[in-house]
């Protein structure tokens, strides 16, 4: 079996290098501008305090995050509003989708079913190596920025960051559980990919909405967005329902691909 | 003889097609046995259930007597299998390949051997492969882990005559020491020459499974005699086509009980008379195809002329006819 998660691995290493680099490109950029946008900070604090409450947090910000600008509350309203869930989204799907469905639609799988290898155990070292992937890709997103922020003489929580680590992991975990459990389902990983993506707009979308209108507030208990919200940064406060959640869809989604996959015909066109 | 692969009973329907209808047959040890068959007979469906690739939703598939599909783990370390379509990862070199067949496999211990008998070079790209030279990786893979089983679906497609022959001598000697052949092909003349015995499938169902030295011995014969002034139609019947008639000569082809035929020739002045069996080709016409029989005229209505003709559904077919 892990013969065949690190050669995984190094199969799929492009695309999670890529994303691994524009992840830290960005981190970059935020800690080196930090002490220069620190010094603007009251200008923008005026900005933002006509703005209303619940169009700023629609984009992850808040008046507060100004009021006691810190790295933490720079990296919540840029890097971890939106940027990194998409990142994050948009590489788990990717990785999934080319897992099982990639296979069975270019044919590959028949040389993988042809070996002595059990379709339990081919589903979980490449699910496995999927999260081999995607923890590398998260962690250099989220904890780098404690070296950096050293390099750059900023002031940091390094506890916020572990805390946001964790939820990030789940979420991205949770992402491609979903992807994963499609990706068992359907022989296309076009399918894969749109109800995917769509899943995941559908969820920004309900969020965005919950955010703009009080009526609609609930709407926001569906989405991952709510769960994995840049507070766990600011705030050092970890969601716990966020935490039950994301665990839940990713054993949930892992338990019925594993089953579907095993019992389902596996033939290519 | 050890039963080396029994079928009992297999079905596989797709939704309303019925690829495999309820078909059993036994392949025994040392054999090579051919599978026969028109495209959507239900070949690739019966040997995707016995690789377990895809589940039947009836029968039983049996490899060195165990069950196909809950022993699939252990009998995929004996069964060398080649798809019909060769399809492996574009990026990666022809090398890479057997490089991770062998991780998961064991050591190959006649892999120089075989990239040197089909003349394959290991570092070139699979993107890069012409359609012969993927064919020789499937056939390399199949064979390197040292099976004791070959599945072979159209192991020979796109292969040059000389391959083909390298081939067919490997398969002949695999068999010869101990191994064990099931192979589809389309190729008459390649199963007539390697394999012992053949199974015909036609709409799922299985038509035949003969020696191929008994189906040689099937009831049809080709006969061609020499008369002045006789009226061929005499000889016609539902088991008595003519050929042709070209000054005298005339050329039949028969099918079952010859004896009518001989006592209506004993009434004639014969100058010349041949009677032949009918080439194997002819005897595999006779199952595939769905209008002419094996003399090329419309099969009778009677005859088992005209049996495949692709996986359909029986009875939405009896409605159309």
């Amino acid at each position: 079996m892990l013969k065949l998660i690190w050669a995984t691995i190094k199969e799929r290493k492009w695309p999670v290098l890529i994303y691994s680099t524009s992840s830290i490109l960005l981190l970059l950029l935020y800690v080196a501008l930090y002490p220069s946008l620190q010094s603007q900070n009251q200008q923008l604090a005026e900005v933002m305090k006509n703005m209303p409450e619940s169009f700023l947090k629609a984009f992850g910000m808040s008046s507060s995050l100004l009021t006691n600008f810190t790295l933490e509350s720079l990296l919540a309203s840029k890097q971890f509003s939106l940027v990194f869930q998409v990142l994050a989204a948009i590489l788990a799907i990717s990785i999934a989708g080319n897992d099982l469905s990639g296979e069975i639609e270019k044919g590959t799988i028949e040389f993988l079913l042809s070996q002595p290898i059990s379709r339990l155990k081919l589903y979980f070292a490449r699910f496995l190596s999927g999260v081999v992937l995607l923890t590398f890709f998260v962690a250099v997103s989220t904890l780098l920025a404690v070296p950096l922020a050293e390099a750059f003489n900023v002031t940091y929580v390094a506890s916020n960051y572990y805390k946001l680590f964790l939820v990030a992991e789940l979420y991205s975990l949770a992402v491609y559980s979903i992807a994963y459990f499609l990706s068992a389902l359907f022989s296309s990983k076009g399918r894969v990919y749109g109800i995917s993506a769509g899943l995941i707009t559908a969820m920004y979308i309900a969020y965005l909405f919950a955010a703009l209108k009080d009526s609609l507030d609930n709407l926001k208990y569906i989405s991952f967005f709510h769960y994995f919200s840049a507070d766990v940064l600011f705030s050092g406060t970890i969601d716990k329902v966020g935490i039950f959640i994301f665990s839940l869809i990713i054993i949930i989604g892992i338990g019925i691909g594993a089953v579907i996959f095993k019992n389902r015909d596996i033939a290519t066109s | 003889m050890a039963k080396v692969i029994e079928l009992h009973n297999l079905v596989k329907h797709f939704g309303e097609v019925h690829a495999v209808d309820g078909i059993s047959f036994v392949v025994e040890k040392g054999e090579i046995f051919g599978f026969l068959g028109p495209n959507g007979a239900g070949k690739t469906t019966t040997i995707r259930c016995m690789m377990d690739f895809i589940r039947p939703q009836e029968g039983e598939i049996k490899i060195l007597g165990k069950d196909a599909q809950k022993d699939s783990v252990s009998l995929k370390e004996k069964i060398g299998y080649l798809s019909d379509t060769p399809l492996f990862y574009g990026h990666w070199s022809v090398g890479k390949h057997f490089a991770f067949q062998q991780a998961l496999r064991g050591c190959s211990k006649n892999l120089s051997n075989l990239l040197e008998k089909f003349d394959l070079n290991p570092k070139l790209r699979f993107s890069s492969l012409s359609s012969g030279n993927k064919r020789k990786l499937s056939i390399i893979l199949a064979l390197m882990n040292n099976p004791e089983i070959l599945i072979l679906d159209e192991p020979t497609l796109a292969l040059d005559p000389l391959l083909q022959n390298a081939f067919h001598l490997y398969i002949e000697n695999f068999a010869k020491t101990g191994g064990t052949v099931f192979m589809s092909s389309h190729n008459l003349s390649e199963v007539e020459k390697i394999c012992d015995r053949v199974g015909i499938i036609k709409d799922g169902k299985m038509v035949a499974v003969e020696k191929i030295s008994e189906l040689k011995l099937m009831k049809m014969y080709d006969v061609s005699f020499h008369s002045e002034n006789v009226n061929p139609k005499i000889f016609a019947d539902k088991n008595t086509q003519i050929v042709s008639h070209t000054n005298g000569i005339v050329l039949l082809k028969v099918k079952g009980d010859i004896n009518p035929l001989i006592k209506k020739l004993a009434t004639v002045k014969l100058k010349d008379l041949e009677i032949t069996h009918v080439s194997l080709e002819d005897i595999f016409m006779e199952f595939y195809s769905p209008q002419l029989n094996a003399f090329g005229n419309p099969a009778a209505e009677n005859s088992t002329a005209g049996l495949f003709n692709g996986a359909r559904i029986p009875s939405k077919q009896n409605k159309d006819n």
